[in-house]
């Protein structure tokens, strides 16, 4: 269970994740808020700063005033009756998930897929949830690849791209599936290898690894 | 539908989720899946000539106004990625051969569709990002 509780204040906008608890609903608050706004509204307006798990919230432009700050505990509560990978809270959850990992690798990820969870919203394009999920659990998982270029595809799934240099880079599709999609072009002497496969997720560094992929 | 001229050149709109920094994701160039799980039947692009602009440039401004009156966000950060009939076509060729047609709107005679790759969908992608000639700012 997320556990994170309302600020007090406008001007009380930092807080201790550990006494957080379970709180109240927006009725309570006199606001109605849909789902839809409360998530978008957590996901680009609250950050972690995962040196001292200090949750804070950053003040922003919002398109809504907001008189009343969003309970994640309720919220959680409210997108538990949906489908899980439906919901902006498994976005939230990966972005959360990212910022609280000790690298800074992973929280320019968490950053990135920050702004582009922004950017899909401002667009009109979907973010597949389960793909998301895939994401993050991958890049909790491997430690060693470097920073890719991040990006959605036109069906909303996440797409990671590792560039070595003309004919060489490694891109993974996050279907949200078991299998990921892998693209790969290898230099091999004054040709270019080119894959295009389908891969376990636990299996798809160590055969793209195999094959000569980088991961730089 | 017409097959536009090999020597002609299109614009696809590239959404700012498509790129990272100046990286144009080659998905930008993937048939999308429709709700009943197969793929659009042609990638929509707009056919620069028709706009009889000096430079593709100088085409951004009325193609940008024209999708806007059609309804589609067009963000200041998303690009128009520019590409000659006759490389994508050559390009494409490793996998399959496509056609580039006409598919005029009513309100936008530019548009134009990418068409007779669905079996070929990412590998397609893959060669047509590798033939953009350059992209331009959707809003200067």
């Amino acid at each position: 269970m997320l556990n994170v509780a309302t600020p007090k204040s406008l001007s009380d906008t930092s807080f201790q994740q550990d006494s957080l608890s379970e709180g109240s609903t927006p009725s309570e608050h006199g606001t109605q808020f849909s789902p839809a706004q409360h998530q978008a509204w957590a996901i680009s307006k609250v950050s972690v700063a995962a040196s001292d798990r200090t949750w804070s919230i950053v003040p922003g432009v919002l398109s809504f005033d907001p008189v009343w700050y969003p309970n994640i505990a309720w919220m959680h509560h409210v997108f538990a009756s949906d489908p899980p990978e439906n919901g902006p809270l498994v976005i939230f959850n990966a972005i959360q998930q990212l910022y609280c990992q000790d690298n800074s690798r992973d929280r320019r990820i968490a950053e990135r897929l920050k702004t582009l969870y922004r950017d899909a919203l401002d667009e009109g394009e979907k973010m597949q949830a389960a793909s998301v999920r895939q994401f993050a659990e991958f890049f909790v998982a491997h430690a060693a690849p470097g920073f890719p270029k991040i990006t959605l595809t036109p069906d909303g799934t996440l797409r990671v791209r590792w560039i070595a240099g003309p004919g060489n880079f490694t891109a993974i599709e996050f279907t949200g599936t078991s299998l990921v999609k892998l693209v790969a072009e290898i230099p091999r002497n004054s040709s270019t290898a080119q894959y295009f496969a389908s891969e376990l997720v636990s299996n798809v560094v160590g055969v793209a690894r195999d094959l000569g992929a980088s991961f730089a | 539908m017409t097959d536009l001229d090999d020597s002609h050149h299109f614009f696809r709109h590239i959404k700012k989720t498509w790129m990272h920094d100046e990286f144009i994701e080659p998905a930008a160039f993937r048939l999308r899946t429709l709700d009943n799980g197969q793929l659009e039947h042609g990638l929509s692009i707009n056919w620069v000539e028709f706009f009889q602009r000096p430079t593709p440039k100088e085409a951004v401004q009325p193609l940008r106004d024209l999708l806007q009156k059609k309804g589609r966000t067009v963000g200041g950060e998303s690009r128009f990625a520019l590409l000659k009939v006759r490389g994508a076509k050559a390009a494409a060729a490793r996998f399959t051969n496509i056609q580039i047609v006409t598919d005029e709107e009513p309100n936008d005679l530019s548009h134009a569709l990418v068409k007779g790759y669905q079996p070929f969908n990412v590998q397609v992608a893959e060669e047509l990002a590798k033939v953009v000639i350059t992209s331009f700012a959707a809003k200067a």
